[in-house]
């Protein structure tokens, strides 16, 4: 296999990757945050 | 203080207040009634004050500023009276409740909840009061003059030591200890005397006093001081101690407490006003949003954050390794694509076709855009003689495509590839086609002279006599090789139907040429010229065609000897005393060009009508039955088979014409007719003979 052939590949494999674990992580991180937010404002309120 | 009549207050305010009674004990320098205004029908407060000698001119005017006060935290003061006797009167709204005091007193410390919903209160009113023009500092805000009403709300009251801001700050007027800010107590020292002389409660103030000669002016943020100061005793029970004593800090009470909460407090309670909040503005946000400022949110953010990089890190690298591997795979197909071209250099010196054929479409295929590949194999296709297959590839290449090629380099192969397409359709007969296809590459490689000769003799085949000058002109200014010249002359002669002209320069042009490319097309056209002059010319026709046929290599003079077959049988019939002759040398012509494998149709014809002429029956008979065979559809086979059979049965003595008749029923019922065909002709006449 080319080095080509291995960057494109790997490129493109991370893009998918890492554009997957963003939507996750920012999926999991919103929903987390917004509970965390009003656990800590029914403390106040 | 001697006390006050409710009746001389009802002369002094006027019928409209009733029930005048004091409320509460004597506070000192002021003194509380209560009322009832008729006119709005409300309980009313009257603060009865001694007014401040030192201001007189002041209170008509802040008497103005406090009656405009409207504030759901703030009661309203309806009117504002002074007396001849040096005492003013405060006529506000009756609040019912309680103090915050009174509510802390009997309820103990409040939750966080509670605490951050008053604190946020005070702070509306106090950004209420401080965003009048000019803004109002009340000075006294403390747990005795915020009253909690049945609704559950405070009111902020008592604005005896309130002061109108002007420029950077006022002098303090008064100062409620532990909830009075340090700027409070920035008096002139001379107003305590001699401190030696003071007793120990005024020794105190001094000492505070002294302490606080650092601390600037009055100012908003003095309001804050007092606010965090009422918080502070509303989570903890507790009055806090003064500034200058160290107040004990909240972490050391047994509360819950949130860390955003505790810090916005002791901001408040900052001793230098410039760390503290710049507004009550800014604190109430800071109180609003106090989720935000919590620990667990700001750790939450912080893996959002780091989420954030790490992904966005991750994609700049993916798309730039994507990229890179984009600009190096142009590079690697390149490189690869200039060594299939140099193998398939290497197997042409080699003579190995089809390996360098082989490589060649393995270079096409890699990179489509390039015109190398293309070029060198339709010139291998055109080596060949598979004209067609080399139209089929090269008719495909756009002339404009460059592949990544410099534009002199890409000239060159678009000049080579439609040369060669231009010669395989040359090859093929169809001038027209390869008459635009030689003007492409003459205009790509302007100094290429066997493109223009071409050209030129393109033209002439065309009759496009101006277009062929033209390029003769063009082509003189080249550096042309033996013959060239001599070629196009021949040709526009030829085409001006000079055929004399045409055939000395084409002759001279084959015997100058080393070209293979032009001895053959000279030599075929002059031989064309012989024809046109007549039977007279013979001779002349055979010695260029086998002239030409032995400077020739066997794969370029299939079409000369092919010729030369025809010639010989024309002199067989024109003169009879070389009849055996032309058609020996005819025949001996002809089994050369079968023997090469996959003979033409004419060869084939030709084999067995010279067979039959030297009465070898059965070889022609056998050579026409195989073409018959090969060909069911077309009538000549059967044609000449029934003629064959004539002419074999006359030399038979008992003669049976039937297979004479039955192959002319089958050329009959192939014929179309379209053509006439005077061998049909004869051997209609011959079947007629024999029926009749």
């Amino acid at each position: 296999m080319s080095t080509s052939t291995i960057l494109m590949l790997s490129g493109g494999g991370g893009l998918l990757v890492f554009a997957l674990a963003g939507i996750i992580s920012w999926s999991v991180l919103r929903k987390k945050g917004k509970a965390l937010l009003h656990a800590i404002e029914r403390e106040y309120q | 203080m001697p006390t006050v009549a409710a009746s001389a207050l009802e002369e002094l305010l006027g019928a409209d207040f009733t029930d005048i009674r004091p409320l509460g004990e004597d506070g000192g320098l002021s003194r509380l009634f209560r009322a009832h205004k008729q006119s709005l029908d409300v309980d009313v407060v009257i603060k009865r004050m001694r007014m401040d000698p030192r201001r007189p001119a002041d209170v008509q005017r802040e008497a103005r500023v406090m009656t405009s006060l409207r504030h759901q935290f703030l009661p309203r003061i309806f009117d504002f009276k002074t007396d001849g006797e040096g005492y003013c009167y405060t006529i506000m709204e009756l609040i019912p409740g309680c103090t915050l005091r009174q509510y802390v007193q009997r309820q103990g410390a409040l939750d966080q909840k509670q605490a951050l919903h008053w604190a946020k209160q005070l702070l509306e009113a106090a950004a209420y009061m401080h965003s009048q023009r000019p803004a109002i500092i009340h000075s006294d805000i403390k747990p005795e003059n915020i009253m909690i009403t049945p609704q559950g709300d405070i009111c902020l009251i008592d604005f005896n030591a309130s002061l109108e801001l002007r420029d950077d700050g006022v002098e303090a007027v008064g100062a409620t200890m532990c909830y009075a800010a340090p700027e409070q107590y920035n008096v002139p020292l001379s107003k305590f005397g001699d401190p030696a002389l003071l007793p120990p409660e005024r020794r105190q103030i001094y000492e505070i006093a002294a302490a606080a000669q650092s601390m600037g002016k009055v100012t908003e943020r003095t309001d804050l001081y007092a606010i965090g100061a009422v918080t502070y005793f509303m989570m903890t029970g507790y009055d806090p101690a003064c500034w200058a004593q160290g107040v004990v800090p909240l972490e050391r009470y047994s509360i819950t407490l949130g860390d955003p909460f505790r810090q916005a407090i002791e901001r408040c309670m900052a001793v230098e006003s410039g760390q503290r909040f710049s507004s009550a503005k800014e604190a109430l946000r800071a109180l609003n949003g106090l989720a935000k400022m919590d620990k667990r949110y700001r750790d939450w953010r912080r893996q959002c954050q780091t989420a954030a990089l790490v992904v966005g890190a991750g994609l700049i690298l993916s798309a730039f390794a994507l990229l890179w591997g984009f600009l190096l795979r142009g590079q690697e197909t390149g490189a690869a694509y200039n060594a299939l071209i140099q193998q398939a250099q290497q197997l042409r010196e080699q003579q190995d076709q089809a390996g360098e054929q082989e490589l060649l479409l393995q270079a096409i295929a890699l990179d489509r855009e390039r015109p190398e590949a293309y070029a060198n194999l339709g010139a291998l296709l055109y080596q060949q003689r598979d004209y067609q297959q080399a139209v089929e590839l090269l008719d495909q290449v756009d002339p404009d495509q460059t592949g990544g090629l410099d534009q002199a380099e890409a000239a060159v192969a678009q000049g080579q590839i439609q040369y060669v397409l231009a010669s395989c359709y040359y090859q093929l007969q169809d001038y027209t086609a390869a008459l635009p296809c030689y003007q492409t590459a003459a205009l790509f490689c302007a100094g290429e002279a066997a493109y223009q000769r071409d050209l030129a003799v393109c033209c002439a085949r065309c009759g496009y006599m101006d277009l062929a000058g033209q390029a003769l002109t063009a082509l003189s200014g080249l550096d042309t090789l033996p013959g060239d010249t001599e070629l196009v002359t021949g040709e526009i002669a030829y085409a001006a139907g000079a055929y004399e002209q045409a055939l000395d320069q084409l002759r001279q042009a084959a015997r100058l040429s080393e070209s293979h490319t032009v001895i053959s097309r000279a030599s075929l056209q002059a031989a064309q010229c012989c024809r046109q002059l007549g039977d007279g010319w013979i001779r002349e026709e055979l010695d260029i065609l086998e002239t030409a046929s032995r400077r020739l290599d066997t794969a370029e003079n299939a079409s000369h000897i092919q010729l030369l077959a025809e010639a010989w049988l024309r002199l067989a019939a024109a003169d009879p005393s070389r009849r055996a002759e032309g058609y020996q040398q005819a025949l001996t012509a002809l089994e050369d060009l079968n023997s090469r494998g996959q003979p033409t149709f004419a060869v084939r014809q030709n084999l067995a009508l010279v067979l039959e002429y030297l009465d070898r029956f059965q070889e022609s008979e056998d050579v026409l039955l195989a073409l018959r065979a090969d060909f069911p559809q077309d009538y000549r086979p059967a044609m000449r088979l029934g003629l064959l059979y004539a002419d074999w049965e006359g030399e038979k003595a008992q003669k049976d014409y039937s297979k004479v008749v039955e192959m002319y029923q089958e050329a009959q019922s192939l014929y179309t007719g379209t053509d006439l065909d005077s061998d049909m002709v004869r051997l209609e006449e011959l079947v007629r003979q024999i029926a009749g």
